[in-house]
């Protein structure tokens, strides 16, 4: 279970920040202040599974990422995902907790649009970063249902985040080729604690997509959190695909903030072997905001995935819609818990969602767990989950056709998955997640 | 190639322990077209599920052989590779599985790897049956079976019996649910793949089929067995009269009412 004997709770955090960080007071104050509370606050509240007895804080903390002269120089794993990204696309790699490559990105800066290691943006850019970073998470907006204000996990990004990336697109820019990130932990007991902020601003348009990774044969912590800023009219698609490793554990929090008008999508494809505790909430705090989350997971092995989605209708005639698609292999468990909530007010809000697990293996446990939270009469609501074996007369009819048993199941497991992952909007990043989930079923 | 050869000797069949067929021989052969009729209950759908190896059908008697080679050996798949097709009386729905998707997968899945058919060869011969079969291209891009109406699911298991040139096929009750344009349609799509190396066993309540294929072979099947062959002729009278003259004549009481379809399809 452990990763290393080296527990972060451990380190002189003033030394550490001494030596390897000029950062604002704010940011500093903010990590002391985390750092001293992380025995103090509350475990993350996820239902159906305990996480506390997973080695969240062993890893080694603040390490570098190493510096590359050119993309061939880059690891392999990362050139490998790197080929499957849009080509010619502004795109950035991350390792650790520093930026180690960059392409395309120079055209941004005429048209305003910010792609900057948040360390760095925290220095060139400190006012703007200041209202966004943290904010989506503890600013006004969060009056969050279930879970805790504050707890552990998230104070232990907030005290020990080691790089991560800021995007902003001002108003009305709307960007024709999507923004593209690359994480990758590198050295066995890294901590991978990156810190993303996406804003996009009034009426302004943006896909970005990342793909966090770690290697398969190193143990690893990812926790990271995303803060993403949709203005008044901006549509923002966000595609996040992990392939984190098999001893990697990983917390992951995504928090959206929609204004009025504006259209947040998620797209999120789970597609490693990372055991995983993961949160993403929606606040739609603006008139006539909207999210819509497409997920797809894969768990083999004795993979443990936790996913908690959640929407937060504030304003009236917000819209909410998930659709999420879980395929569990082996002796794997999964959760999926998808919380549609209306707040009083938000009327003439339509919020709804759909959860379906397929298992092809007796030993595997899925749980698909619709709860819809309702305070306002005049609104539309509703769910759907499922969670069962691979239809044995579908497999029958395949194999009456000739193919295998092996060939029917990934046919009907990719037919399961395809309505969500065709709407994925970049089409090398489909085809990447069909490769990685057959990797994961016909090794 | 030689012509091909389905025997089936003595064989008993059973469903939860409940004996449905007991004790059927039938040879089918390249170039003939072989009809099973009989009222419902009587094992015919039975028998095609049997032979294509549904796992909720157990042979607990008998053999059989399809060009010599033990039938009931082989997987489903296997039984498929082997040549033997089964065109369903209910096929399933498949969402999200394109059916030009999975009608290459089940080509390729024949060929072997590092053999895949091209895929402009695949769109000709594709082309050609879909045209015969008067079935529009769209089909083709909807998800298998998905939404289809009656009459579209037997038409697409017709596309797929051309597509995949099976040696010997089974068609159960694909009459069903069809009007007579259709059911030309459907016969002419089988009566144009009657070669000497290609063999059909028709299952069917209705003689009106057996106007647009011509069957050789006339089987009337009561109690899980055949209990009488005969001509094309054997058909009409059957038609014209019903069965029980039949029952009459052989002294038979039929043991279960309830139809046999009820199962087939559930694994």
């Amino acid at each position: 279970m452990t990763v290393t004997d080296y527990d972060v709770r451990q380190l002189n955090l003033f030394d550490a920040l001494h030596v390897n960080r000029e950062e604002p007071a704010w940011v500093r104050e903010k990590r002391e202040a985390a750092f001293r509370a992380l025995d103090t606050l509350p475990w993350p509240v996820f239902e159906k599974m305990n996480i506390t007895d997973w080695p969240w804080f062993q890893f080694r903390p603040f390490v570098s990422g190493r510096p590359v002269g050119s993309r061939q120089d880059l690891p392999e794993a990362v050139l490998t995902i790197l080929n499957t990204f849009v080509q010619g696309a502004p795109t950035v790699v991350v390792e650790n907790g520093d930026l180690i490559w960059e392409e395309n990105t120079s055209d941004l800066n005429a048209q305003g649009v910010i792609v900057s290691d948040l360390k760095r943006a925290l220095i060139d850019h400190e006012g703007l970063v200041k209202r966004y970073l943290f904010q989506a998470v503890s600013g006004d907006h969060d009056r969050l249902i279930a879970l805790s204000k504050n707890d552990r996990l998230l104070a232990l990004s907030d005290a020990l985040w080691n790089g991560g990336l800021f995007v902003y697109v001002p108003k009305g820019v709307r960007l024709a080729e999507p923004i593209q990130l690359i994480l990758a932990a590198h050295g066995e007991g890294t901590g991978l604690l990156p810190r993303l902020v996406v804003v996009t601003e009034g009426d302004s348009d943006l896909t970005f997509i990342e793909h966090r990774l770690s290697d398969d044969e190193m143990t690893t912590v990812h926790n990271g959190v995303s803060e993403v800023f949709v203005g008044s009219g901006a549509r923002l698609r966000f595609v996040s695909v992990q392939t984190l490793g098999q001893k990697t554990y990983d917390h992951t929090r995504r928090y959206g903030v929609v204004e009025a008008s504006g259209r947040l999508e998620w797209v999120f494809g789970e597609v490693g072997s990372a055991h995983s505790a993961q949160l993403t909430v929606s606040n739609l705090v603006g008139e006539g905001g909207s999210a819509d989350v497409k997920m797809v997971s894969i768990g083999n092995g004795k993979q443990r995935n936790h996913f908690d989605l959640r929407n937060r209708h504030v304003a009236p005639h917000t819209e909410s819609d998930v659709l999420a698609k879980g395929i569990l292999l082996d002796s794997a468990r999964q959760i999926y818990h998808v919380v549609t909530k209306i707040e009083k007010g938000a009327r003439g809000s339509n919020g709804e969602q759909t959860a379906r697990l397929m298992m092809l293996s007796h030993d595997a446990r899925g749980d698909a767990n619709p709860i819809l939270l309702i305070d306002e009469h005049d609104v539309k609501a509703d769910h759907a989950a499922s969670v069962g074996y691979v239809d044995e007369t579908q497999l029958y009819y395949l194999m009456t056709r000739g193919l295998s048993r092996k060939e029917a199941e990934r046919m009907l497991i990719f037919g399961f998955l395809e309505p969500v992952v065709s709407q994925v909007p970049i089409e090398s990043v489909q085809a990447y997640l069909y490769t990685a989930m057959e990797r994961k079923f016909m090794p | 190639m030689a012509k091909p050869v389905l025997k089936i000797e003595d064989l008993h069949v059973a469903i939860d322990g409940r004996e449905i067929i007991r004790g059927l021989d039938l040879t089918v052969q390249g170039g003939e077209v072989h009809a099973i009729m009989g009222p419902n209950g009587t094992g015919k759908s039975t028998l095609a599920q049997a032979l294509m190896g549904h796992p909720r059908y157990e042979v607990t008697k008998g053999t059989v052989t399809l060009d010599g080679k033990d039938l009931l050996a082989m997987g489903v798949d296997e039984r498929s590779r082997a040549g033997l097709f089964l065109a369903m009386q209910y096929p399933s729905e498949v969402s999200g599985v394109k059916t030009s998707d999975f009608l290459r997968a089940a080509i390729n899945a024949r060929r072997g790897e590092g053999n895949e058919i091209p895929i402009m060869q695949f769109i000709r011969k594709l082309d050609t049956a879909m045209k015969t079969l008067e079935m529009p291209q769209e089909m083709l891009s909807r998800y298998l079976n998905e939404g289809f109406s009656g009459g579209e699911k037997k038409r697409n298991e017709i596309l797929q019996m051309k597509m995949l040139e099976p040696r010997i096929a089974i068609l159960d009750e694909i009459d069903s649910g069809l009007d007579i344009d259709a059911i030309r349609i459907v016969a002419e799509g089988v009566g144009s793949m009657l070669t000497d190396e290609f063999g059909v066993l028709m299952i069917t309540h209705y003689q009106r089929l057996l106007n647009y294929i011509r069957p050789h072979f006339v089987h009337v099947m009561m109690n899980g067995r055949i209990v009488k062959s005969g001509g094309p002729e054997l058909a009409e009278r059957l038609e014209a009269e019903g069965y029980d003259w039949l029952k009459e004549e052989l002294g038979i009481e039929l043991e279960h009412e309830e139809t046999d379809t009820t199962v087939s399809q559930e694994a």
